[in-house]
């Protein structure tokens, strides 16, 4: 199921809280959805589940606009929201229940949606249980449950590991490891960027309502690291052609913005004996494809290469020519969460 | 085997928010706690009455120990299910419950109606519980069989106490369950005196006449129009924002005094002529208008001048269409519309009330109350829309409504608390912005009977009410005039047939 968000803009009185943007992905992927606080981020999600409605654009699951058939949006989209259950006088399984009789399952097939779900997010010794008496990792589980017990094909998730103790988060990235390799659709809003990295295929970064770049995590990431980058690779399946996330102008050409304050060229570090960084800086410095050298300390040397990875060897290579003592020789890889930093501005609108 | 797939089956075929309920009262501890005190108490009472019953044929104990049995019932009812019910729904609503509920196949009607199911379903239990205690007191003496069936009676007020709770919880708001627990204690005041004397008046019956079936029939029909009222409010309130949430309350609003009429002929067929005289439809007839007006003001000036992109998309392709669905949409020029419409009923009919000149001027002060109004809600509007003042239109309401029935009464107390003797014009000046002053005056029999205090001839050759009737009528058609334009436009944004930013989906997209 392909999953499009056009144009999307909504306008609360003045203020733009998503303005324009536009990206798709497609099911077996997991997508992040990453910006500071007052993004956009929630206003989109909550348009995407069909909780609001946008001023102008519109979501399509598989071509089916969200504005004029929410109905039939909600039986393939399943919303997991920031908040927790808040039912005090109700069991677990009575409020799946509630849930499963809702989407219309009945008899045999919603008691086993009810088992499978309860086995899956492991609720099974808190089925009686109130859900007053639970934890917030436990309701985290239960909110999982409810948004999966009609088997929905997109996952649409706001902060689900927000406030989860490290144990927790862990379980939460296998789940939805298994879900994705279930084909399913998986769209979650974080903060922990670094744990994005570790589950995500690809994210959309927004600030003030805008885009700021959407794609593949190794397309994002080589935007910033100036190619492609194997060992910061996510340890997720990669898409496959025809399954790779991608940021359309109502389906014409990527209109993925660049990061504005991305340097040009490669990053690497070489670390020399202590008191020989200075000729190595200088070597470097006298190469046209060198963009910027410096200096830190008196062991290591921190310099921009322009130019493919070929052309970042031969600029090296001249180094060594030169009879100078490098140690070793690192490429520097930006993650998710420098990304993040370096084309946000942490503006709030 | 027969009787269990039955039973699965009527499980199955039950509101999901139903089952919630029914589970959520069950396992309320707070629930189990008052019914189980519901027992004990009326056990105590009722050994206290057996003790202290007399042998004498004429004993009639029973009688206090029934009313004193319906009461609990009653309290316990309004205790649990309306105000019980208000409650949950609103913190439902806080915890924004209800909108995970509504990103289900659930309608906004399912959630409504399955909280109605479970409030009816908790009266009966509670009711059911006090069957053996009713049994005593029948025993007891005193009472005939027919009084018990005065329960029958209480059943539609109790049904429509959990509804206004419904209603109330269904904003999730803490001002507005303040304002509804203040009409519970307020009402409880006007219902208790009114259903004692009920009770006095159903219990002198030894025998079940037709009086009492009309009595019980009215008193039905009533709770059932007001109870619908109260159920497509609520549903406005629980959908979506987006949506055309305002469609079913103003169909049925403008229905409201036909519908009535229709419930009336029953009783026209029954009583005839003589005991069911025309002018008791004109009366009814009257006051369903003037709610239904009121209903749509207020509506009104709580409402938006535009719709949303769903609403505009589905909206129908003939002009005809097109202009009912304006009219009948969310957005207050459709409300105003709608109210002028139904406002046009009773003016039209005025002239054709063949009533006495007290009733004549009575009227023509409910009308003039009413098209105030109207004309408030009209310049709240303007100034809430046309002008730059941020303030929203129902604080404008407040305002005027304040400010008008405090200056209305100042000429009153300059002139020593009476009416008589205040210059012509300040007089209908008060009847136009004050509704209590024009209530007064036009309840005030000597003043209503005495057209000669007002001055006749000349260019508006009318008796005193009809002078405010005629200048409430007309200041508010010109602040209307003021609020056009945004009517026109808002007619046209409703009407615009080549938005196509969005097309629809073909129906292989939607068998995908």
């Amino acid at each position: 199921m392909k999953t499009e968000v056009r144009n999307l803009t909504r306008v609360f009185g003045k203020t733009v809280a998503v303005n324009d943007i536009s990206f798709s992905f497609e099911d077996g992927n997991i997508f992040g959805f990453i910006g500071p606080n007052g993004a956009g981020k929630t206003t989109t999600i909550r348009i995407m589940a069909t909780l609001d409605l946008a001023t102008s654009g519109d979501v399509f699951y598989d071509g089916v606009s969200a504005t004029l058939y929410p109905e039939a949006v909600r039986r393939v989209v399943g919303y997991m929201p920031d908040s927790l259950p808040g039912y005090k006088d109700i069991q677990v399984w009575e409020y799946l229940d509630f849930f499963a009789r809702s989407f219309g399952l009945k008899g045999a097939e919603r008691t086993r949606a009810l088992d499978d779900i309860v086995e899956f997010t492991n609720l099974g010794e808190l089925r009686g249980k109130f859900l007053y008496a639970l934890s917030k990792g436990m309701k985290q589980r239960v909110s999982l449950a409810r948004a999966l017990i009609h088997n929905p094909k997109v996952l649409i998730m706001d902060e689900p590991a927000a406030g989860l103790d490290p144990r927790a988060r862990h379980e939460l990235r296998t789940l939805l490891k298994i879900l994705a390799d279930q084909k399913k659709a998986i769209f979650l809003s974080s903060h922990i960027l670094s744990e994005l990295q570790d589950i995500c295929d690809g994210a959309v970064i927004i600030e003030q309502g805008k885009l700021l770049s959407a794609g593949t995590l190794n397309d994002l990431l080589a935007q910033v690291n100036g190619g492609p980058v194997p060992s910061a690779a996510p340890a997720a399946p990669q898409p496959q052609s025809g399954e790779t996330a991608e940021v359309s102008d109502s389906g014409a050409a990527p209109v993925a913005p660049q990061p504005q304050a991305a340097p040009k060229g490669v990053s690497i570090t070489l670390k020399t004996p202590r008191g020989e960084a200075e000729p190595v800086r200088l070597k470097l410095l006298e190469h046209p494809l060198t963009r910027s050298v410096d200096l830190f300390d008196d062991d290591e040397v921190h310099a921009v290469i322009e130019g493919s990875d070929a052309e970042v060897s031969r600029v090296v290579g001249t180094v060594f020519a030169a009879g100078l003592t490098v140690l070793s020789f690192t490429r520097n890889q930006m993650g998710l969460e420098e990304l993040f930093m370096k084309i946000t501005q942490g503006k709030v609108q | 085997m027969v009787g269990k797939a039955f039973f699965e089956n009527l499980g199955e075929s039950l509101n999901p928010v139903f089952v919630k309920e029914m589970r959520q009262y069950f396992q309320n501890r707070r629930m189990v706690i008052f019914m189980g005190l519901l027992l004990i108490v009326q056990f105590i009472v009722a050994l206290f009455f057996a003790s202290a019953m007399t042998l004498d044929a004429d004993g009639d104990e029973g009688v206090a120990f029934f009313i004193l049995i319906v009461c609990a019932g009653a309290g316990l009812s309004v205790l649990l299910c309306s105000i019980g019910a208000e409650q949950r729904f609103a913190e439902e609503r806080s915890d924004k419950e209800l909108n995970y509920s509504m990103l289900t196949t659930l309608k906004p009607s399912a959630v409504i109606l399955g909280k109605l199911e479970g409030a009816m379903v908790m009266i009966l239990c509670i009711f059911s519980m006090l069957l053996p205690f009713l049994t005593a007191a029948y025993f007891m003496r005193g009472l005939s069989a027919v009084s018990l069936l005065i329960t029958l009676c209480l059943f539609p007020i109790l049904v429509l106490y959990a509804l206004a709770g419904i209603f109330a919880g269904s904003f999730g708001l803490k001002w507005v369950t303040v304002l509804y627990f203040v009409g519970i204690f307020n009402s409880a005041f006007a219902l208790i005196p009114a259903g004692f004397s009920i009770i006095d008046d159903l219990m002198d019956r030894s025998t079940v006449d037709a009086g009492f079936w009309i009595t019980v029939l009215v008193e039905y029909e009533i709770a059932l129009l007001l109870g619908v009222m109260l159920f497509l409010l609520s549903l406005a309130v629980v959908s979506p924002p987006k949506s055309n949430r305002l469609l079913p309350a103003k169909i049925y609003l403008f229905a409201l005094p036909f519908l009535s009429l229709l419930l009336m002929t029953p009783f026209y067929l029954v009583y005839g002529p003589s005991d069911f005289p025309p002018d008791v439809f004109f009366f009814i007839e009257f006051a369903f208008c003037f709610f239904s007006v009121a209903v749509l003001g207020i509506i009104a000036i709580f409402e938006m001048p535009t719709n949303s992109i769903r609403v505009y998309m589905k909206c129908p392709r003939s002009f005809i269409g097109r202009c009912l669905h304006f009219v009948f949409s969310t957005g207050f020029s459709g409300s105003l519309i709608l109210a002028f419409l139904i406002l046009a009923i009773p003016v039209a009919m005025y002239p054709f009330g063949k009533l006495s000149g007290d009733e004549t001027s009575r009227l023509c002060g409910f009308l003039c109350i009413l098209v105030s109004s109207l004309g408030y809600v009209v310049l709240s509007l303007v100034l809430s829309w046309r002008t730059k003042l941020p303030l929203p239109a129902w604080l404008w309401m407040i305002i005027f409504e304040v400010a008008g029935n405090v200056l209305a009464w100042v000429p009153v107390a300059v002139n020593g608390g009476e009416m008589h003797g205040i210059p012509f014009p300040v007089r209908i000046a008060s009847m136009l912005i004050s509704p209590t002053y024009c209530f007064m005056e036009t309840i005030d029999a000597s003043v209503a009977s005495t057209p000669a205090t007002a001055p006749r001839g000349g260019f508006f050759p009318l008796t005193y009410p009809h002078h405010a009737l005629f200048w409430s009528l007309a200041v508010t058609g010109v602040l209307f005039l003021l609020l056009l334009p945004a009517v026109v436009k808002a007619f046209r944004m409703h009407c615009r047939p080549d938005d196509d930013a969005v097309k629809p989906p073909t129906k292989e997209m939607l068998k995908k």
